[in-house]
């Protein structure tokens, strides 16, 4: 009862009331069974302090609130085979959506209601779901992005069988608090075959199919953009496109094999590097153009004894698919196309990372692990990412790491990183070569006692030289230093800084221009208690790309200090 | 199971052909109002002069509705080491943030009207643009505005008289603003993937001889009875290649503000010397 409460002293809305009355009616209904009720709380706070050195200025957060906050409380209820969840979601000055504005607003960000009758399964309100790899639909919701695109509608499943499952779903998705007006539906048949044990080969295929219609608000943006072009550059555009994807994984003994191949009907769509002549005969960059897409994704696996291989490939042709061609940077994003370069977490070698590039991308990754011995193993990546159509090189990366363990008392960790990154495409940098880094670093962990831990890293970026300007390339060499002490199981204590030993081009300038050598440190303090967990951070961290998941974008300078708190229940 | 799939993609590719739209032909607009598009941007802003390509083309294509001004406020707009200006202003970074939201730059605002199905104010997806200008010159007309000035060019005095005819009645806060922009400026510019040094800065607001967002007119206007006002400034007599009058303009506009809107109903340019 204490739980129905707070559904109803935070939900001060319909929706939340119906399905209180529906959980509390399965409940009485069906009061033979136990029901699992569960939830989640996460929020963060962050107190901005201006330092316009840095760059961590010119928002409204630093100018004059000087706080912003974001919220998140799940709730959800299952009971035989119903279940029913809620989500209220806050966001106070925040600068999720846009890291260079402000954001505030407050409701019900999620809800849900489910039901399972023996074949069949109906799910209505906002629904997570993916067809493959995401090529063709992917809903998810990525919090530190504010990415949340779940799909507001129905969604049916059917049994076909005891490896069989087909799905259907309609709705439109979901825009913070309201939802885009675009269409979109789509259905999947995904299932299992084994070939028996004497012949060990399995395969996992899946199809699947979408449509988007667009409303006519819509389309008459559209309309008017095309009308604004002269007639040579004017194309008809359609409200449906049509996507289609088969996927199957084979496993045959120690390899395994994921192969997926989409294509989009003609589709609109906007072209950032497209030439455009305009009515007065100049010619301006970036376009909409109406063409057909595809996208091919292979992985090949190997893991035998102490060997294990990854293999992929992609190969993506104008396979960007909104649920309205007009909308720019995250927003109304159908699909999601994988990333396809190492996920670095070491706070160096993640500092320059390869955004997915959804219209032209021919892309290659090769992972090999092995274990040399029972205390070490070995890891070596290299990626390779092009532009499909002109070759030109986005981004390559080699990555060697080995991990060493001595007794159980040390785990050292060391590796050295290769990279070339075009930070003119990734981050539309004019007059910026390709950014060279190398960055050697090693990561020492050793347990004091049973409770007791102490980590340390070090990591040092040497980067190339912008003979144009004359200066270290971007933001010039770094080197970045971490102390973490733990206290098992509730205390983590960590100290770094990332300093800037050769500023580059882009590095923070004196009054007099000369470039500034400056420190970026960080202190933090965790508290974990049961399902608890509780952050203090003081942060001052540079401009930089951040990628979740692989979704990318630039991030500003940050200067302040940050509070979270993440609950399970 | 074959039939079921059979079932499905038929279920999925039914109907998959549709009447294709028609796209209509230009039609030059049959109206005398004149609109104002308020381009926020910047020299360090690599797209940017794919926005000022645009507002040309805007100009261009409706030369009796359409005036333009690029606002170079903070954002994006820092000196390059090849400019010999800094355009930045606290008065453009006032503006700026008074057209706030924008994600990004170019941005523009059209007439200062929050436009249907937008969340930024000021909007950054250029190809947009079009279609709110057009929109906007759909309105009616509500007011008409005539300016006359008189430049002296020893002194460097200028006076502006400035003429509103309301076509309709108004009520409430209204406002007018005086800019002046500047023409034929040279100086750095990044553009896309190069840094131009001689790119030529049109339309750039100099200075405004009210408050950025306007100064009080009268709380009621009566349709067709004239409302008549006047404004003096001396231009800066600068050596650095700044503040030629010969290619100055000088934009007056007529706006209401209200916890719904900040829309302008009427615009008009003189130039400085004609």
């Amino acid at each position: 009862m204490t739980q129905m409460l707070i559904f109803i002293l935070i939900m001060n809305q319909r929706i939340a009331c119906f399905i209180i009355f529906s959980v509390l009616f399965t409940t009485s209904c069906f009061g033979q069974e136990k029901g699992i009720f569960s939830g989640g709380f996460q929020s963060n706070a962050n107190f901005f302090i201006r330092d316009s050195l840095i760059g961590a200025a010119n928002i409204p957060q630093y100018d004059r609130q000087l706080y912003g906050a974001e919220a998140w409380l799940n709730l959800g209820y299952r009971i035989n085979g119903y279940s029913a969840g809620i989500r209220f979601d806050l966001f106070n000055n925040s600068n999720l959506l846009d890291p260079n504005n402000s954001y505030s607003d407050q409701g019900i960000g999620r809800w849900y209601i489910s039901k399972q009758m023996e074949k069949l399964g109906v799910t209505v309100g906002y629904i997570y779901n993916q067809i493959g790899s995401g090529s063709i639909f992917r809903a998810y919701e990525q919090r530190p992005q504010l990415i949340d695109n779940a799909l507001v509608g129905a969604q049916i499943t059917y049994k076909l069988g005891e490896e069989w499952q087909a799905t259907a779903f309609t709705g439109r998705q979901r825009n913070l608090f309201s939802t885009f007006t675009s269409i979109v539906k789509g259905a999947k048949i995904e299932g299992f075959k084994s070939f028996g044990e004497e012949n060990p080969i399995n395969i996992a295929p899946g199809i699947g199919f979408v449509n988007r219609t667009l409303d006519d608000v819509t389309m008459n943006k559209v309309i008017g953009i095309v009308k604004d072009y002269i007639v040579e550059e004017r194309f008809k555009p359609t409200y449906n496109v049509y996507l289609a994807s088969i996927y199957n994984t084979l496993t045959y003994k120690n390899f395994s094999w994921y192969i997926e191949g989409a294509y989009k009907s003609p589709d609109v769509f906007n072209d950032p590097m497209a030439e455009l002549e305009l009515s007065n005969g100049a010619i301006r960059i970036g376009k909409y153009r109406r063409a057909p897409g595809s996208m091919i994704y292979t992985s090949f696996g190997f893991a035998k004894n102490k060997l294990g291989i990854t293999a992929e490939a992609k190969r993506t042709e104008n396979f960007n698919f909104r649920v309205d061609p007009t909308l720019t940077r995250n927003f109304g994003q159908v699909n999601f196309l994988p990333p396809m370069n190492r996920l670095n977490t070491y706070r160096l070698t993640a500092r320059y990372s390869p955004a997915t590039q959804d219209l032209s991308e021919l892309a290659f990754q090769l992972d090999i692990k092995y274990r040399v011995k029972k205390n070490l193993n070995v890891n070596i990546n290299f990626s390779n990412i092009t532009d499909l159509s002109t070759d030109l090189l986005l981004y390559r990366e080699l990555y060697l790491e080995t991990i060493y363990k001595i007794k159980r008392l040390w785990r050292i960790t060391s590796g050295i990183q290769f990279q070339t990154y075009n930070q003119e495409i990734y981050e539309v940098k004019p007059e910026v070569p390709l950014v060279n880094t190398i960055v050697p670093y090693f990561d020492v962990l050793y347990k004091i006692d049973r409770k007791k831990s102490i980590r340390f890293e070090g990591q040092y970026m040497l980067i190339g030289d912008d003979e144009k300007a004359g200066k270290k390339q971007d933001y010039g060499d770094w080197i970045f230093g971490l102390l973490e002490y733990n206290i098992a199981p509730h205390w983590s204590f960590v100290a770094s800084d990332m300093f800037n030993v050769t500023p580059g081009k882009n590095s923070p300038s004196d009054d007099s221009g000369e470039k500034l050598a400056l420190h970026y440190p960080r202190f933090d303090v965790f508290y974990k208690n049961k399902n608890n967990r509780y952050g203090l951070s003081y942060v001052k961290q540079v401009e930089g790309i951040v990628c979740t998941g692989g979704i990318c974008r630039l991030e500003p300078a940050f200067s302040g200090v940050k509070f979270s708190i993440n609950s399970t229940f | 199971m074959t039939r079921f799939l059979l079932i499905f993609a038929i279920f999925l590719f039914f109907g998959c052909t549709e009447v294709m739209v028609t796209i209509p032909e230009f039609d030059p607009p049959d109206t005398e109002k004149v609109m104002l598009i308020e381009e926020l941007t910047g020299v360090s802003c690599p797209n940017c002069p794919q926005g000022t390509l645009k507002l040309e083309e805007l100009i261009e294509k409706y030369p009796d509705n359409v005036i333009g001004v690029s606002i170079h406020g903070e954002f994006l707009a820092e000196p390059l080491p090849q400019s010999r200006y800094d355009f930045r202003s606290e008065l453009a970074n006032d503006l700026e943030d008074y057209l706030k939201p924008i994600f990004g730059k170019p941005a523009a605002s059209f007439n200062r009207v929050q436009q249907e199905d937008q969340t930024e104010f000021a909007i950054s997806s250029v190809d947009l643009w079009g279609q709110f200008v057009e929109n906007e010159l759909a309105k009616d007309q509500t007011m008409g505005l005539e300016i006359a000035t008189d430049y002296n060019t020893s002194s460097r005095e200028l006076n502006i008289e400035v003429e509103i005819e309301p076509l309709i009645n108004f009520e409430g806060d209204i406002r007018i603003s005086v800019m002046l922009t500047e023409n034929h400026i040279i100086d750095a510019q990044k553009d896309v993937s190069v840094i131009i040094d001689d790119y030529e800065h049109n339309h750039m607001l100099r200075t405004m001889l009210t408050a950025f967002d306007g100064d009080g007119l009268t709380n009621k206007l009566t349709a067709n009875e004239f409302f008549n006002t006047s404004f003096s400034y001396t231009i800066p007599d600068e050596d650095d290649g700044l503040w030629v009058a010969e290619n100055m303009e000088i934009i007056v506009f007529v706006h209401e503000i209200t916890p719904e809107t900040k829309e302008i109903y009427q615009a008009a340019k003189a130039y400085i010397v004609e």
